[in-house]
């Protein structure tokens, strides 16, 4: 199944509604290996509440992504008990 | 930029350590793992490695003992190698490689490599890649080389700060001294998953190679760029016109 069509049935939206962005990153793109999640792994953040827009995982799961308007957050995950976020930064190279 | 699989083809000597772990623990000289096992054996960590093969192969060892058995290995090898009596093959340049970094060089931009290994791991494969290539010395190339550092001693403990940004913060910040603020005229490159979303996190213009594991890892949409080889990274810095440092 691809991304659009998890995120489509994850939150019961039409393509058109479907449009993801994640700021500092950009708009999620089908082939970006990226997984949506209603929450994120330590559950502090959850899709819909508090701001947070999209929750995505990297496709291993080590790094989540949880965007707000105009800001994102990533948690990096730690098998050693130490997880970790930082900000995503915009970044430009040309 | 990164040093395994990016820089230096080394992913089968790692392999091949992490098999002769498994003859240690299951007492098996004849043990090979399956094909099935390789991308759980590559692209991780030592203790994530480790950890997948214990919990397949042999339930009964600890992730100490496999990192004792482990680090006993690789040190022999990396001894071995320094006294230039390694396995063949084992630590070979990315092909496109040399080129692409003297083409930096005669542009005047700097370049840093950096590993989440240890430096007695990383600088004899750097140094083995930098001989094929005819190359001189690595530390007389490169603007800094940024390792996870040394072993605290006992027990051999390995750092595995990607995808943390931290290696890579100090990469540019020490090295060329680029501060944050300048962050969009470095360019990271590397062909795996941690490391890629090492440099993202870190703020800087990622690039990604393929060779590594970055589409298994699903960090493609983490790449401002996904190449196929050095000649379209070229193409990409081209023009991105970064100035010489």
């Amino acid at each position: 199944m691809t991304l659009q069509a998890r995120t489509r049935e994850m939150t019961n939206m039409s393509d058109k509604e479907q449009k993801i962005i994640i700021p500092g990153l950009g708009e999620v793109m089908p082939d970006s290996g990226l997984v949506p999640l209603s929450n994120c792994s330590d559950g502090y953040f959850k899709t819909g509440e508090n701001g947070v827009n999209s929750i995505h995982s990297t496709g291993d799961g080590k790094v989540e992504l949880i965007a707000f308007k105009g800001k994102t957050l990533a948690y990096v995950n730690s098998i050693m008990g130490y997880p970790a976020y930082y900000p995503v930064h915009p970044v430009k190279l040309y | 930029m990164d040093l395994d699989g990016t820089t230096v083809r080394s992913e089968g000597f790692w392999i091949w350590i992490i098999q002769q772990t498994c003859r240690d623990l299951l007492k098996n000289t004849r043990f090979e793992l399956e094909e099935s096992d390789l991308p759980y054996v590559s692209g991780h960590s030592v203790s994530e490695h480790l950890k997948y093969c214990i919990h397949k192969y042999s339930p009964e060892s600890t992730v100490e003992e496999a990192r004792g058995s482990y680090f006993k290995h690789t040190q022999h090898e990396m001894d071995e190698t320094r006294k230039e009596r390694g396995r063949k093959g084992a630590f070979m340049p990315v092909e496109g490689v040399g080129d692409f970094l003297l083409e930096l060089k005669a542009k005047g931009l700097k370049i840093g490599l950096v590993t989440s290994g240890l430096y007695e791991k990383a600088y004899p494969e750097i140094l083995s890649a930098f001989d094929v290539l005819k190359m001189g010395l690595p530390e007389e190339f490169y603007d800094c080389i940024i390792t996870a550092g040394f072993p605290l001693r006992r027990g051999g403990q390995e750092l595995s700060p990607k995808p943390h940004p931290w290696l890579y913060a100090e990469a540019a910040r020490i090295g060329p001294g680029i501060s944050f603020e300048e962050r969009n005229s470095v360019i990271g490159i590397e062909d795996s998953g941690a490391g890629v979303c090492s440099i993202r996190l870190a703020g800087f213009p990622t690039i990604g190679l393929m060779g590594g594991n970055i589409i298994e890892s699903g960090t493609k949409g983490l790449c401002d760029y996904y190449c196929f080889n050095f000649r379209e990274i070229s193409n990409v810095i081209e023009l991105a016109n970064i100035l010489p440092g």
